[in-house]
């Protein structure tokens, strides 16, 4: 034991503290605090830490909470294997507070990949190359978590990415990468090819049967291709940053900052960097950044603008960024010269043909023949707008009940939209109204409940297990079974359409669902089922007021009262045990800072505390989220008795506008804050209106991306 | 009343593991204070040390098998709880790493010595970022040398040394009511 000077080191204070010295270097350390002050303090505090929770006494339902997720099967991986061995990780979140271009481009280049212990529910995944060029071969080296080591092969998923596929990850976008087989080290290994026309990746690895999935604690593992200098690419950049949207947006900032530290001289990726700094960091931080937007698009200007050629991408870019309406024209006119067949053109020819005729249906013949010579340009391109187009067409199509042009759109439509699960039930409800198209409707719905039923694994997120997946479709498959039901008892074929309808009402609780098949048992003369399965409908607290009594007036002579109670109660239980079924519940992290409509600074928590809440994200800009405002305001006076309650966050600062919606909308009691720093938003993980949360009374998210009509029962669940 | 360490314990162990639910009681009541006390130590509240020792006893009848009777049990089941609890800092370090420059949580306010006399530790420990308090509490409230501690965090002896004596003069700025 030694130290310097004539002050012991803390060590051998921590061990006079402890009384673990040896009786010689004891007398020395207390020699010296005689007369030391400071470091008799050291001593009193270290002593203290041992006095520090020395009463801490875990609350008595500690217990009944452990015993009770075991008996709901819960189960947690624990790092009990002595052996492991636990590396240092290195930081993740490296683009953070980086000031200067030049700092990151040396980070993005030469960061490493990031380690991870094995043991833990996370395991490590290596690629090498690390930044490929498109095209090359990929060797996986994964380290496997706790979860996986079981093994003799894995399989390593991906979803790739090419230049011009759309934002968000809906649809057929998963495969098979590779199969990793493990070596006598315990690494699992493999390799694949990368398709040349994908510039970007994300991976997870599972096990054979797809029935455990490490996803990198839900962040996945990512592949940027690069250029011979290892720059990544810049559609790979971009195509990382749609990959990320609805599932990390704070990650999107900092892949849209490296865009612009990478690419300095595009516009576009300026004009996605002011998008995503109001996204994601509020409008005050957003505001104060644009005086440094404004004076760099002028410096654009002012060099692109004197070049007789510039690329559409660049002049598009322009458009984007462009700080006023005069030099927004300027570009986007430019845009149209010179680039006539641009995608974003052509979107905007059939936007205006929809304002100038189709809008008030002022002449919806006109704007069906005009955008045929348009449809005929874009249909050849393969871009995001064209898919926006198709989809107006058609909505416009059905609108107007033009039969003829439904016919036209819906083969396009489907032709070009990528297939989203859950879609057919919304067209399909629209031309089951036309006795022509009902084969197409019916068609349509079949196929997709077929899509459902078989369960593709082109469908299946990267970070869901087979049997995470099934429950999902069988969700979506829920209204498109309904829909189909309904339609085959209309056309009479009761039976069947009865089947359909039981199938669907097994697949979750959907009370209109439960309503069709009573009044399809009771059209049948069974009074009983039709009565117990009306007893769903009456149990669910979102059915309309009155709705039991109504039924139970019209049943009394047939039902006794004890037997109708009875069944309502069993249906109530029924009904939370699937509501509350694989429910993850989870914290809420960072400030959240609220602005009250009198200008008062609100923490979240401190509106959510003790009570169950459901948290409502709206805009002043989108119209579904302002229709909702009345059945929340009506939600928050029918959870007012029971103490639950309803926080609605605008992300627009309080004005007339916000107050004369909230009249409008009979809201005007509705507690309503304005998420001025946007950390709700990256709180909730959320940048999209309406968007629904139901906490619990401890403040925990047990329900995220509800809809209206689920929140009632949600929030009875939760209720003691 | 069983000891720990004892035949009886041993026996409690093989019930657990078979999935008793009565042994996983009589298990926590034997060891959930201690336990407890520990993980409150190393984390920031109550709620987060309820989680970790509710996490440890959810997992434990298929964990405590890897326990292979070297060393005392106790000692095991600590070390799998500081793991746990080091997992869910991390766990939560990456939730936090939100990245912007404009989002630097605002540090719980620094503890004062009071009445000169009482200190508030508990609440000054909270202060402690979470690698300096798992050093702290692993070398003064639980004994563990540098080296055991630096295998338990990824660090060397040496790294461990210099987390003690920073974690002490942090804890003794909060206890004083500098920042």
């Amino acid at each position: 034991m030694s130290w310097s000077f004539s002050h012991p080191n803390t060590d051998a204070l921590a061990g006079f503290a402890s009384r673990a010295l040896a009786a010689r270097e004891e007398r020395r350390v207390a020699r010296h605090l005689e007369s030391c002050t400071e470091c008799r303090d050291t001593v009193a505090v270290l002593r203290a830490v041992d006095d520090g929770a020395r009463d801490a006494q875990p609350r008595e339902e500690l217990l009944e909470r452990i015993l009770a997720s075991r008996a709901a099967g819960q189960r947690t991986i624990l790092p009990a294997d002595d052996a492991t061995v636990m590396t240092r990780r290195r930081p993740v979140a490296r683009l953070a507070g980086l000031a200067t271009a030049a700092a990151v481009l040396a980070i993005i280049l030469f960061k490493g990949s990031r380690e991870v212990s094995a043991g833990e529910r996370t395991g490590y995944l290596r690629l090498d190359p690390a930044r490929p060029l498109p095209g090359a071969i990929v060797r996986a080296a994964y380290t496997p978590s706790a979860f996986l080591q079981g093994f003799d092969s894995l399989v390593l998923r991906a979803r790739f990415r090419r230049p011009f596929d759309e934002a968000y990850n809906r649809g057929p976008m998963q495969q098979r990468a590779a199969v990793l087989h493990r070596a006598s080290s315990g690494v699992f290994n493999g390799e694949f090819r990368l398709p040349d026309s994908v510039v970007f990746a994300v991976f997870a690895v599972e096990s054979p049967s797809g029935d455990v999935v490490d996803d990198n604690d839900e962040r996945l593992w990512e592949l940027l291709t690069a250029d011979e200098a290892r720059r990544p690419l810049y559609e790979a950049l971009v195509q990382k940053e749609r990959d990320l949207m609805g599932r990390d947006w704070v990650e999107g900032l900092k892949t849209v900052r490296t865009l612009t530290a990478l690419y300095p001289e595009d516009p576009e990726a300026w004009s996605l960097l002011s998008v995503y700094e109001r996204w994601v960091l509020g409008d005050r931080i957003a505001d104060s950044l644009l005086t440094g937007h404004h004076r760099r698009f002028a410096a654009f200007h002012s060099e692109l603008a004197e070049r007789e050629f510039v690329p559409a991408a660049t002049i598009l870019g322009m458009v984007h960024y462009a700080a006023d309406t005069t030099t927004s024209r300027y570009w986007l006119r430019r845009l149209e010269r010179e680039f006539p067949d641009d995608p974003d053109v052509l979107f905007r020819r059939e936007y205006q043909l929809w304002q100038d005729f189709g809008q008030g249906r002022k002449d919806p013949g006109r704007y069906l023949r005009d955008v045929e010579p348009v449809w005929a340009r874009a249909e050849r391109i393969r871009d995001p707008d064209v898919s926006m187009m198709v989809f107006n067409a058609l909505s416009h199509a059905i609108q107007t009940k033009d039969t003829a042009a439904i016919r036209i759109w819906v083969p396009r439509y489907r032709r070009v939209q990528r297939p989203t699960p859950g879609m057919a039930t919304y067209w399909g409800k629209s031309l089951l109204q036309y006795p022509t198209l009902r084969p197409v409707a019916m068609a349509w719905l079949r196929e997709e409940a077929r899509l459902l039923a078989e369960g593709p694994d082109a469908y299946r997120p990267l970070n869901e297990t087979i049997a995470e997946q099934h429950v999902v479709n069988r969700a979506t498959a829920q209204p498109v079974l309904a829909e189909l039901a309904n339609a085959l008892i209309e056309d009479g074929d009761t039976a069947a359409g009865l089947d359909t309808l039981r199938l669907a009402a097994l697949y979750g609780w959907r009370p209109p669902v439960f309503l069709r098949v009573a009044q399809t048992w009771a059209a049948l003369g069974d009074t009983t089922e039709a009565l117990r399965t009306y007893a769903k409908v009456a149990a669910d607290p979102g059915s309309a007021p009155g709705f039991a009594d109504s039924i139970r007036a019209a049943t009394a002579p047939k039902v006794p009262n004890a037997r109708w109670t009875s069944w309502v109660n069993e249906a109530k239980g029924q009904m939370r045990r699937a509501v509350l079924e694989r429910v993850s519940p989870r914290s809420l992290t960072g400030p959240m800072r609220l602005l009250s409509s009198t200008g008062e600074t609100r923490g979240l928590t401190e509106l959510t505390q003790d009570h169950v809440t459901v948290v409502a994200f709206w805009s002043t800009y989108c119209q579904f989220s302002v229709n909702d405002l009345g059945a929340l305001q009506r939600m928050a006076n029918q959870f007012s008795s029971s103490g639950a309650r309803v926080v609605a966050i605008v992300d627009h600062p309080f004005s007339d506008e916000v107050r004369r919606i909230l009249k409008e909308q009979h809201a005007e009691d509705l507690p309503v804050f304005y998420d001025f720093r946007s950390d709700a938003k990256r709180a909730f993980v959320t940048f999209a209106w309406p968007d629904y949360y139901v906490l619990d009374a401890s403040g925990k998210v047990v329900f995220s991306h509800t809809g209206l009509e689920a929140i009632p029962r949600q929030v009875a669940a939760l209720l003691p | 009343m069983i000891s720990p360490d004892s035949t009886e314990e041993s026996q409690l162990i093989r019930r657990v593991a078979a999935g008793s639910s009565d042994a996983l009681a009589a298990f926590y009541r034997l060891h959930a204070a201690s336990l407890f006390r520990l993980a409150r130590r190393m984390t920031s509240s109550v709620e987060d040390a309820e989680d970790v020792v509710h996490d440890l006893f959810v997992g434990l009848p298929e964990s405590i098998q890897k326990y292979d009777g070297r060393g005392s049990f106790q000692g095991w089941i600590k070390r799998v709880l500081v793991r746990l609890v080091l997992m869910h800092h991390r766990a939560a370090r990456r939730r936090r790493e939100v990245g912007l420059e404009e989002e630097v949580s605002t540090p719980s306010p620094p503890q004062t010595v009071d009445d000169g006399v009482r200190w508030d530790m508990q609440r000054a420990m909270e202060t402690l970022p979470d690698d300096l308090r798992a050093v702290l509490v692993l070398r003064q409230a639980e004994q563990y040398t540098h080296r055991e501690i630096a295998a338990l965090l990824g660090i060397t002896p040496g790294a461990s040394r210099v987390r003690l004596s920073r974690a002490v003069k942090l804890l003794k700025t909060a206890l004083r009511g500098r920042t």
